[in-house]
């Protein structure tokens, strides 16, 4: 099934979860290797494809935003504590957050240090903002920090989804690997 | 932008020295004093409404830059008053694209290596009437120690004591070792970089 029930995610969503998880745990390893190198070639072939990789990052995340307000959501089973529903919604809307969050202060830097840049060397991307130094300095750090803030929360995420397969043997996560 | 410090910064170092030898160059003076015209530029740039910009192409995207410092002294001849010679004398390290990260790149020695060759120049051989106020100049330009002939098509107009000049033309960075070792990969950074400039003359004092 394409769309979601309130029992289960629909292929769209999971495709989406699942792509997305490999994108992102991509984009964080590509993006802290290369921030490290030297100016050079390989620099900038990796931070072009770290950049590229990223607005595919943001476009997934909109799509997902738009098709998870218009699909239902899985219902947490019944068992669920009122704390457990409550740390699933604030864990997952600042993992949203994150990944709105993150590439968009990326953009912002890349802006404000006003890099040429095209989208897989192909598609021209605006510049959100004029170029800046400082500005520049502060999205940078901005960027950074918030990745920090993913790779807890992706630990959390992670954690808790292993905690319901093997503690609770509940379906929370295979729901997200296969059709009921 | 340029101050008469500038000026005399640009003036000195290797580029002045490629005028010629000092017999050769008093010689010149004599039969100029003798023939009654002055050695001096006719016509000198002004900083204000002078501009030498630069479009190179980076990741697929044009990327703009300018040189912030650089001095234009064209000669004319006495009686028609058409331009008979031009030099350029450039302060490479006033050049900048408007990011600190592609400023200090240029810096480095695989690019304008700023330390090594401050300066770059260009001293026309030839000059051409093309058509109306177009013309076209032919010469040697000198960028990161290279010396090559090149020449550039430029709109001339004089105006009694100021004069303006335009034009543009396409440089290989290459050429000139910009961008030597890996850089010289060109699917990245492409080869071809388009040079224009804008640039607003004072007639000289005799």
């Amino acid at each position: 099934m394409l769309r979601n029930s309130i029992h289960s995610w629909g292929w769209l969503s999971r495709l989406l979860h699942w792509s997305m998880a490999v994108l992102l745990l991509g984009q964080v390893v590509l993006g802290k290797y290369a921030h490290e190198l030297d100016r050079s070639m390989e620099k900038l072939n990796l931070m072009m494809w770290h950049k590229s990789i990223g607005i595919c990052l943001l476009t997934l995340v909109i799509i997902r935003l738009a098709w998870n307000y218009l699909n239902p959501q899985p219902t947490p089973g019944e068992t669920a504590k009122r704390w457990q529903i409550l740390a699933q919604r604030l864990s997952h809307a600042a993992l949203y957050f994150l990944m709105v969050a993150i590439p968009l202060t990326g953009w912002l830097m890349n802006s404000a240090k006003n890099i040429p840049f095209r989208v897989f060397r192909t598609i021209p991307l605006p510049d959100l903002i004029p170029p800046g130094e400082k500005l520049g300095e502060v999205f940078e750090d901005w960027h950074e920090g918030l990745v920090e803030a993913l790779l807890v929360l992706l630990t959390i995420h992670v954690a808790a989804a292993f905690w319901h397969h093997f503690y609770h043997r509940d379906a929370v996560l295979l729901r997200m690997l296969r059709q009921k | 932008m340029q101050t008469s410090a500038d000026f005399a910064r640009v003036r000195k170092g290797p580029a002045a020295d490629s005028i010629g030898s000092l017999p050769a160059r008093i010689l010149l003076a004599v039969l100029a004093l003798l023939t009654g015209n002055a050695l001096a530029d006719s016509y000198r740039s002004v900083s204000p409404g002078s501009q030498l910009r630069f479009t190179s192409w980076f990741e697929g995207e044009a990327a703009q830059g300018e040189f912030g410092r650089f001095e234009v002294g064209v000669e004319t001849e006495p009686v028609t008053g058409l331009p008979e010679s031009i030099r350029v004398a450039v302060d490479v390290s006033s050049a900048t694209m408007g990011s600190p990260e592609l400023d200090d790149g240029m810096a480095e020695p695989e690019w304008f290596d700023f330390a090594a060759f401050p300066q770059a120049s260009f001293e026309s051989e030839v000059i051409q009437a093309v058509s109306g106020s177009e013309y076209l100049a032919a010469g040697k330009l000198r960028i990161k120690g290279v010396e090559k002939a090149a020449s550039f098509s430029f709109e001339w107009q004089s105006h009694g004591t100021t004069a303006s000049m335009s034009g543009a033309t396409e440089l290989s960075r290459l050429a000139f070792n910009i961008g030597s070792g890996e850089w010289s990969d060109t699917s990245s950074i492409k080869d071809k970089v388009l040079v224009s400039f804008e640039v607003a003359l004072i007639e000289s004092a005799p």
